[in-house]
């Protein structure tokens, strides 16, 4: 045997085996680098934008805070853009005595916020718990798909407990829609084409930057100042009602889960009020339909409906209340409060709350309640 | 179950390693029935009541075959009773599912024009995915038994996956009997490099897929959108000639991406299916551009349509009809519109008028590449508009002023400057590896499975990270492929 035939004979047996065994163990690594390299852009926040604004991390973050500062929560408010722009927790804070926060994202379902009220009460209990009708809707997370989903991603986001979140992903995404509800990198991968400067900045290190709030934000988001305008009044004349309550359904998602919160409330001893926020009477016809289907949903999992859409018509001081300068100047499906209609929504429950549950003790004579008020803004 | 989806990324490797490592091992007919099982799986994720169908016409043929093979060769009026049982009931069930409502709103046209109002009502029919693929595999395996090509297949769990298998169920290659069938009758050795290689075509296939031709049909979809609306003011000009020229790419890139990614699925499970593509875009002539695209579906017209008429044997006139009736029924294969069958006929008339000048005038290379893909392409107005009054507004637009306005169709600048760089990129590696195959070289070989171990991972990373950071993915079902209407 030559030497040159040697030494192939040789280099062929240190060749690795070229078995299935072998494919599998290489596509196995290589599967875990494409992995990390993943992990690393996620962990640089590459495809991360800009925050300045973010409301539902802010929520997050003082509720935390809340806990870390021993501030005790004692009604916790949760639902989607109707609370958060149609209550104010300061104004509630100072008539009822009673600490309050509102949480929940803006779009989401009430899916979403069962498990928004799972990991909130694993941080603290309250007394009480308000959940705001206007999340009991027709959708079903599992339906939604691209655009219609960036509220739930956003809310999946912000909030703390990964394996929560992980428990979470399931009954919250399809499953083809869990890359992008884990992953920026696979959400926003097209920041390369559509916001290159930030993609430029971020890798450099120099972003994504992000405001920090460290004052006592209860979660209300003040959007709207300006009240119904004779316009839009003129259009509701010629035009009716652009939402139209016969149209309301209740979706299986929607049901299951607000039964899931009654349970789960009831595990954990807080009381359930459901808080029906109003839109202008004229915005929606057919109320009573909606009242009645909502009605029999809710009439099982708890005694408290503060249905204020029903009763800014028949209760004359609340009709006084809420005027035309109490709703968003909007003929969208979606009509929001003002400033000034969120303040009338606070106080208006403040009374409620008071008024059906005596027995919890308010804090007006608390002097670490009265330090808290007087960070409030003004 | 689209090749594009986080389904078939779960799917396939399940399947390839449940296959080597079990089904493969313990027999031939254990193993077709695992791929029969799949494939029945892989299309009923679609959508199940189909699925019947596909089993009911495959159970049909294979009967029919044997049937055929039993009876006496020379006994032609019972051979061809069974071959015409077999053609009214595939092309029955296709004209139902996917003809029946141009028929009748053409008879309804029909009307119309001598001026009676028949009205009549359209079905709510909906087309069976892959139905023209299977159908016509099915039906040249009828055929090739009939004319004694093939020995009737005696094994149902083979046949049926042969008619069923996944990779190349919904949208082709058009397999022929004679050379996938026989391939289900051993157990496959594994094979390292073919299996790696399987891989790379996946991949590959899916860059094309999610980077490029999804990109492209943003724009389009966005150009043609327009047209349909009858806004062509808006559209006038350059936007629309980029539109067509970005939809002649898309189709191409978007076919060949996946008959790609089904030979790569094919070779993973140690099977070979056929070249479909052969860089069309390269072609010298219509005639060699028909012998490089869609070349299952062209191969399949000409054997068992064009050559029974009598080919190009019987004179120039029986040529130029033959030509004509092979376009047209390509055309309607395609659509059931009459934008379809003008496409076709189109088509038709280049190979029949234009090959002729083109070798008259020694037009060659280069040039003849040219003039070939924009004729093409302007074939293709037909090919992409909703509708004959669709087609004759992108025509009316089609012109080379406003090019100011090409962007603020769906791409912004850079990304269709990413585009446009990505296209002349593919069209420079079509040409390189035409010029390599002459040579009898693969490009892959000398590009990556010859180098070192750490390029060819960086080369894989490379593939990967393309993908994630410039695909074009839809969270559903939205960017499903363009030959799955057909």
């Amino acid at each position: 045997m030559g030497s040159k035939q040697k030494q192939q004979n040789k280099k062929k047996s240190q060749e690795k085996p070229r078995t299935l065994k072998s494919l599998l163990t290489k596509g196995a690594v290589f599967a875990t680098v494409v992995v990390c390299l993943i992990v690393i852009l996620e962990k640089r926040q590459i495809f991360v934008e800009d925050s300045m604004n973010n409301h539902v991390e802010w929520k997050w973050d003082c509720y935390y805070r809340m806990k870390q500062y021993n501030i005790p929560i004692d009604v916790l408010l949760v639902g989607n853009s109707h609370l958060l722009t149609g209550f104010n927790p300061y104004e509630f804070t100072k008539r009822s005595g009673l600490n309050c926060f509102l949480l929940g994202a803006s779009g989401v379902g009430v899916a979403d916020l069962y498990f928004t009220i799972e990991e909130a009460l694993k941080v603290q209990k309250p007394k009480v718990l308000v959940l705001e009708t206007y999340a009991i809707n027709e959708s079903d997370p599992l339906r939604l798909e691209k655009g219609a989903l960036n509220d739930e991603i956003n809310s999946f986001r912000a909030r703390r407990d990964t394996w929560l979140k992980v428990r979470s992903t399931p009954s919250l995404f399809n499953y083809h829609n869990w890359p992008i509800a884990w992953c920026e990198t696979f959400r926003n991968h097209n920041y390369i084409f559509t916001k290159p400067d930030q993609v430029m900045r971020n890798l450099k290190g120099e972003g994504p930057k992000r405001r920090v709030r460290n004052d006592m934000y209860l979660g209300q988001f003040a959007r709207f100042s300006k009240g119904l305008s004779q316009t839009t009044l003129d259009r509701y004349k010629d035009e009716g009602a652009p939402v139209d309550g016969a149209e309301y359904e209740i979706s299986e998602s929607s049901a299951k889960y607000t039964e899931k919160i009654a349970r789960l409330c009831k595990e954990n001893g807080v009381r359930l009020v459901f808080l029906t926020i109003p839109m202008y009477p004229e915005h929606v016809k057919n109320y009573p339909i909606w009242q009645q289907r909502l009605g029999a949903h809710l009439k099982s999992l708890s005694p408290y409906w503060l249905d204020l859409q029903a009763a800014q018509v028949t209760d004359s001081t609340l009709r006084s209340l809420y005027t035309t300068a109490a709703f968003q100047d909007t003929y969208g499906a979606n009509q929001h409060l003002t400033n000034y209609g969120m303040a009338v929504t606070g106080s208006v429950f403040a009374q409620y709350l008071t008024h059906i549950m005596p027995d919890i003790p308010d804090r007006k004579n608390d002097p670490q309640w009265r330090s808290l008020v007087a960070k409030f803004p003004k | 179950m689209l090749f594009n989806s986080i389904d078939f990324g779960i799917f396939l490797p399940v399947v390839a390693v449940l296959y080597w490592t079990v089904f493969n091992r313990y027999g031939v007919r254990l193993r077709n029935a695992f791929l029969l099982a799949c494939s029945w799986f892989f299309y009923g994720m679609w959508d199940w009541r189909f699925l019947g169908l596909l089993i009911f016409s495959s159970t049909m043929d294979y009967t029919l075959g044997r049937l055929i093979g039993r009876t006496d060769v020379n006994d032609r009026r019972k051979r061809k009773a069974l071959l015409v049982v077999s053609l009214v009931v595939n092309l029955g069930i296709l004209g139902f599912f996917k003809y029946a409502n141009f028929f009748i709103d053409s008879i309804d046209g029909l009307f119309t024009v001598f001026g009676l109002e028949l009205s009549l009502k359209t079905l709510n029919i909906i087309l069976p995915v892959g139905i023209s693929f299977y159908t016509f595999q099915s039906l040249s395996y009828i055929i090739d038994v009939y004319r004694g090509k093939i020995s009737p297949s005696r094994d149902i769990i083979a046949f049926l996956t042969f008619i069923s298998f996944f990779p190349q169920l919904v949208a082709g290659p058009i397999e022929r009997a004679s050379h996938l069938l026989p391939q289900f009758d051993d157990l496959k050795k594994f094979d390292y490099d073919r299996v790696r290689e399987g891989i790379v075509e996946v991949f590959i296939g899916l860059i094309k897929k999610m980077v490029i031709a999804d990109r492209l049909a943003v724009y389009v979809d966005s150009v043609f959108q327009e047209a349909a609306a009858g806004s062509s003011t808006q559209i006038l000009g350059f936007p629309s000639v980029l539109a067509l020229i970005f939809f002649a790419f898309q189709l191409y890139i978007d076919f060949s991406a996946y008959s790609q990614i089904a030979i790569g699925t094919a070779k993973i499970l140690g099977f070979s299916l056929c070249t479909n593509f052969r860089r069309p875009y390269l072609s010298s002539s219509f005639n060699n551009f028909w012998e490089r695209w869609h070349i299952s579906l062209s191969q399949w017209m000409r054997d068992y349509i064009f050559i029974p008429l009598g080919g190009s044997r019987e004179g120039r006139r029986r040529t130029v009809r033959n030509l004509l009736i092979v376009f047209a029924v390509s055309g309607l294969w395609h659509g059931a519109s009459w934008n379809f069958v003008i496409w076709g006929l189109i088509n038709g008339l280049f190979v029949i008028l234009l090959d002729p000048l083109l070798a008259r005038w020694k037009v060659r290379g280069v040039l003849a590449s040219i003039i070939v893909f924009c004729l093409w392409t302007f074939s293709l107005v037909f090919f992409r508009a909703e509708g004959i009054d669709a087609a004759w507004t992108m025509i009316r637009s089609l012109g080379l002023g406003h090019i100011g306005q090409i962007s603020g169709f769906g791409l912004a600048w850079n990304e269709l400057t990413f585009t446009l760089v990505l296209l002349a990129v593919l069209m420079c590696f079509e040409y390189v590896v035409e010029r390599l195959e002459k040579r009898g070289e693969n490009i892959m070989d000398i590009m990556v499975f010859s180098r070192p171990g750490w390029l060819r991972w960086a080369v894989y990373l490379v593939l990967v990270f393309t993908i994630i950071l410039f695909g074009v993915y839809a969270t559903n079902n939205d960017n499903s492929f363009i030959y799955f209407q057909f």
